[in-house]
């Protein structure tokens, strides 16, 4: 079964250049995205412990809902349950909300979870450059340890 | 040898390199060419078809992160090339070894073609 890279990004240009770094290196993996914090976290009921990296923004556009817009939540809430839960792989915040991210980053951390902060800049160039690099030690790194870590 | 998946005929990218043991510390792409030369250039998005170019195929390819002067890890992860056999891996890291490159214990890190858990080799 391939393993899961599961991004919360509602943005479709980020998202798109993201598609295009993972399938560079990553194509073998099965790649989801969410715009909807509770979406990600029902995936997550069934398929956390095939997840082999996550990637979270923060904040997220309102979402269009029967002709009316709703508030989707945050990454706080993704944050929060992977804080219930044992550390399965890396998280990577990638949040120009800097308070926001260090609050997830924090509770991450307290939970065992290991974390990577990725600040966006220019527009979509952080994505080929420092996202994609904290994307590929979040991989590659941890299967260094496969044998001695919780990942 | 493997095809490109990326068949564009690009032109060699004037960075790629034929591997030497006097690479600086970084992150690497690496494609080997029919002979077992594996060449590399700095890590970047999508250079595994410029680093032989001219939409030549390769006997492997994948990346690898230079720490101190060693191989902290070496993969076999390539979209263009995508190579799928554990051997091909093991020979690369022999290739490395042969012109004095230190390949550290577990650097030697596999990802199976169907998705599932990445191993270590060596």
């Amino acid at each position: 079964m391939a393993m899961k890279i599961a991004v919360l990004e509602d943005n479709l240009d980020r998202r798109e250049a993201m598609r295009v770094c993972l399938k560079d290196r990553f194509s073998h993996f099965d790649l989801r995205f969410f715009a909807i914090p509770k979406e990600m976290t029902r995936f997550f009921d069934d398929h956390l412990s095939e997840t082999i990296a996550i990637s979270l923004d923060h904040d997220l556009d309102l979402q269009p809902e029967v002709g009316r817009l709703t508030d989707p939540g945050t990454g706080r809430e993704v944050a929060d349950y992977l804080a219930g839960h044992h550390p399965v792989c890396p998280v990577i915040l990638h949040s120009t909300n800097s308070l926001a991210a260090s609050g997830m980053e924090l509770v991450l951390r307290e939970a065992g979870w290991q974390t990577f902060r990725v600040v966006p800049f220019d527009d979509l160039a952080w994505i080929a450059t420092d996202w994609f690099r904290a994307m590929r030690r979040a991989i590659v790194g941890p299967v260094k340890k496969a044998a001695e870590n919780p990942f | 040898m493997r095809a490109p998946l990326d068949p564009t005929p690009y032109p060699r990218d004037p960075k790629s390199v034929p591997i030497s043991a006097s690479l600086a510390d970084g992150g690497y792409v690496y494609v080997q060419d029919s002979q077992g030369i594996v060449h590399v250039h700095p890590d970047g998005p999508h250079l595994h078809p410029k680093v032989l170019g001219g939409g030549e195929p390769a006997m492997y390819a994948g990346d690898f992160t230079l720490v101190d002067g060693k191989v902290a890890d070496l993969t076999n992860l390539s979209g263009t090339f995508q190579c799928d056999d554990e051997q091909g891996l093991r020979n690369v890291a022999e290739e490395f070894r042969k012109i004095g490159l230190e390949v550290e214990a577990g650097a030697v890190r596999f990802f199976p073609a169907d998705g599932s858990r990445p191993v270590i080799l060596e």
